[in-house]
């Protein structure tokens, strides 16, 4: 049935895509899975939210007599299961930049996707599955997996002790768009901030809580215990916090440490008050692992002219960057202003201590221009290569500072967002915009669009992409 | 004086002392609280939510619901589809947890729980606190067969879930009746319809209120609490970032 339901969704949808090229390069797909996660966000939480009532004049009609009910307590740890169907048709149309001259890597593509996450509780424990069959019009499937994203066990000792234990995710930010404190989940998809679409995984950890009558604590040790993370998240660590109300504000104090390295300290508070509220995240701690390319890693170093000229060819030039010295701040700070249940605006200011900085970006650029000189002489081969390696730089927001600003209206069963990620070194930007029609309770239709927009050497006007549409239907069971 | 001038006066004075014991909008209103809630700093309350003719949203679905006076409740859902939400509401705002976000999202208190359910409806149990009374311009009025008053309360705190409430009083008992749940323009939300007055784990409170739609009023929700009992439930939970902890 899987196998045959999403052609049939394809079939459906290359009607109204009807000429479209196909994804032919693994270094793009790379590219165009980052472009999905940094793009936009839906109008995902309407899913999970009943709308105000509206309402309407005077009743006439005679009251209905109250309806009997019989029912048990609760049973709070029974067993549960649930979770939602989600096909999805992306199309992504490729444009020349200098990383993808004359649009060599052909990079137009069409892709499907068919996913189904199932969750539940049962005795205790906690767990969310997602199995997915991703291809392309000519390939279905061209890649079947299945990941158990959460399995946890949490136990409430008494009424101030809690221990959890397992795969699963902690949340100590109040950011939307970056998490400076998010030792222990991903970044968020900017496409689907609110993970409507169940991608979302956890990581390996034990979690005690006290919770006091005004300060709750919080210790938690993780590791990529099933070995399944990437290589540069920094899964064994232990982190620390404290958090205390006061008054409207709420604040937290983070410790934390990651295996190998030195002690980081950061913390969080909001501030609520009628629609408004005002959130900021922050944490200074060692740069940290991360994957990039050899040419622009080091420790806030730039790379000499020559090393780069060493570097222009190498045959992998992607290596796992271990930090060494050098501490980095990390930060959000933001305001959501809510007057209604209907609207929603939100605005961050986001600051990536390790992101490049102006003379790396140049030396990006001059590394970029070297590989695309390279196309017309001998090794082109190797140019091509390492352009496609160029293009893997720009996997994520890359700078170190942006704007933020999302705005979201529901209109009956239609929700309506779009937003902006720019960045504030270049003014280049993701812009975003979808629509999310709701059928009853468990269906919707969610339209999505997002495009690219900067100066011929700007982070997002390199991007070889110019737009990407895509429309998914979920339903929940 | 005449004989008729003193024979008012004395008649005056008579009926003075009738007029005092009549109580006032306020008083009322308090009975009408104890009635809707049983007065205790610290209770879990086990209640039921059955909607009828919202499409996917009939059925019923259960819910904790945990209620501190000096903060607020925290509403969890322990069933069907929302198993795992949790409703946070406190003077400084209204916040829904849902288990895969792993993040808390500000709500308003219009916000639909379930049915024609608002979260006010289960987290706000006290018109005192949001609303000032005063008796409405027909202040008696015959409901539901009920010699009842009527009163007019209007909201005084952001939080509350409706910007007015025409609430009829059974004279009798001091129960409600039913209330009229009106939006900022005026215009009718919702009826609720209060049950009568029983015992629930040893308290006299009102154990069923039904929310009619205002304007497909064949769309109703019932709100029933089956158990009610004291708790000891910590300050720190009433708080946003401590939804992800199992209550």
């Amino acid at each position: 049935m899987l196998r045959h339901s999403p052609v049939a969704l394809a079939a459906l949808l290359v009607l109204v895509w009807p000429d479209i090229g196909l994804a032919q390069e693994q270094q793009a797909h790379i590219v165009a899975e980052k472009q999905d996660a940094d793009a936009g966000l839906g109008a995902a939480v309407a899913q999970d939210i009943e709308p105000a009532s509206t309402g309407a004049e005077e009743p006439g009609a005679e009251l209905i007599g109250t309806p009997e009910i019989v029912a048990d307590d609760p049973a709070e740890d029974g067993v549960g299961l649930g979770g939602f169907v989600f096909l999805e048709a992306t199309h992504r149309d490729a444009r020349s930049t200098d990383v993808n001259p004359g649009d060599l890597f052909d990079l137009s593509s069409k892709t499907f996707e068919a996913a189904v996450i199932v969750e539940g509780p049962a005795f205790g424990f906690t767990w969310r599955a997602r199995g997915e069959l991703i291809g392309t019009e000519d390939r279905w499937p061209q890649r079947t997996r299945v990941r158990l994203q959460e399995l946890s066990y949490q136990r409430r000792i008494g009424q101030r002790w809690s221990v959890s234990i397992g795969k699963q995710e902690r949340s100590w930010d109040a950011g939307v768009s970056f998490r400076p404190l998010g030792f222990f989940r991903t970044q968020p998809n900017l496409s689907d901030p609110f993970d409507s679409e169940g991608r979302q995984e956890g990581l390996s950890l034990i979690s005690v809580i006290y919770v006091g009558e005004a300060i709750i604590t919080e210790a938690v040790v993780s590791d990529d215990v099933f070995g399944d993370i990437d290589d540069d998240v920094e899964a064994r660590q232990w982190a620390a916090r404290v958090s205390r109300q006061f008054g409207k504000i709420d604040a937290s104090l983070v410790v934390r440490q990651a295996a190998g390295q030195s002690i980081g300290v950061g913390g969080s508070a909001s501030y609520s008050a009628g629609a408004v509220e005002l959130h900021a995240d922050a944490y200074v701690g060692p740069r940290g692992r991360r994957r990039g390319h050899r040419a622009l890693s080091g420790s806030g170093q730039v790379v000499p002219d020559d090393k780069i000229v060493d570097d222009l060819f190498p045959s992998d030039p992607f290596i796992l960057d271990r930090g060494g010295g050098g501490t980095v701040l990390n930060s959000v700070v933001g305001i959501t202003w809510a007057p209604s249940s209907d609207l929603r605006v939100n605005a961050e200011y986001i600051h990536r201590g390790g992101g490049l900085s102006g003379r790396k970006w140049s030396s990006y650029l001059d590394l970029v221009a070297g590989h695309r000189a390279a196309l017309d002489t001998p090794s082109r081969g190797l140019a091509i290569a390492n352009l496609s390696y160029d293009i893997g730089v720009l996997r994520g927001s890359v700078r170190k500072d942006y704007l933020y600003v999302q705005g979201s209206v529901t209109l009956g069963k239609l929700s309506l967002s779009a937003s902006t990620i720019a960045g504030l070194a270049d003014g280049s930007a993701t812009l975003i915009a979808s629509a999310t029609h709701r059928f009853g309770q468990r269906a919707a239709a969610v339209f999505s669009a997002v495009s690219f927009i900067g100066s011929r050497t700007s982070e997002y006007g390199l991007l070889p992409f110019g737009t990407i549409v895509s429309l998914s239907l979920r339903r929940s069971f | 004086m005449t004989a008729a001038k003193f024979f008012f006066a004395l008649l005056a004075i008579g009926a003075a002392p009738a007029q005092a014991a009549e109580p006032s909008a306020s008083e009322i209103v308090g009975k009408v609280d104890a009635f809707r809630s049983p007065n205790e700093p610290n209770l879990k309350i086990g209640m039921v939510l059955q909607s009828k003719g919202s499409g996917a949203s009939s059925g019923v679905s259960t819910y904790t619901n945990l209620l501190r006076n000096d903060v607020g409740a925290l509403v969890q859902s322990v069933d069907g589809q929302q198993r795992g939400y949790k409703y946070l509401a406190t003077d400084n705002g209204y916040w829904l947890y849902a288990p895969r976000t792993k993040r808390a999202l500000r709500l308003t208190p219009l916000q639909l729980l379930r049915g024609q359910a608002s979260i006010g409806d289960v987290s706000r149990l006290s018109y005192a606190d949001d609303y000032t009374a005063a008796f409405a311009p027909t202040p008696r009025q015959t409901v539901e067969g009920k010699d009842c008053w009527t009163l007019a309360l209007r909201a005084k705190s952001p939080q509350s879930t409706y910007a007015s409430i025409l609430l009829h009083v059974n004279r009798a008992t001091g129960a409600p009746v039913r209330a009229l749940l009106n939006a900022q323009s005026g215009r009718l939300l919702k009826t609720a319809t209060f049950g009568p007055v029983t015992n629930v784990s040893g308290y006299r409170i009102v154990q069923s209120t039904t929310y009619f739609d205002g304007v497909d009023r064949s769309k109703s929700t019932t709100v029933r609490f089956n158990s009610i009992a004291k708790a000891n439930t910590p300050l720190g939970l009433f708080r946003p970032q401590t939804l992800s902890i199992t209550s």
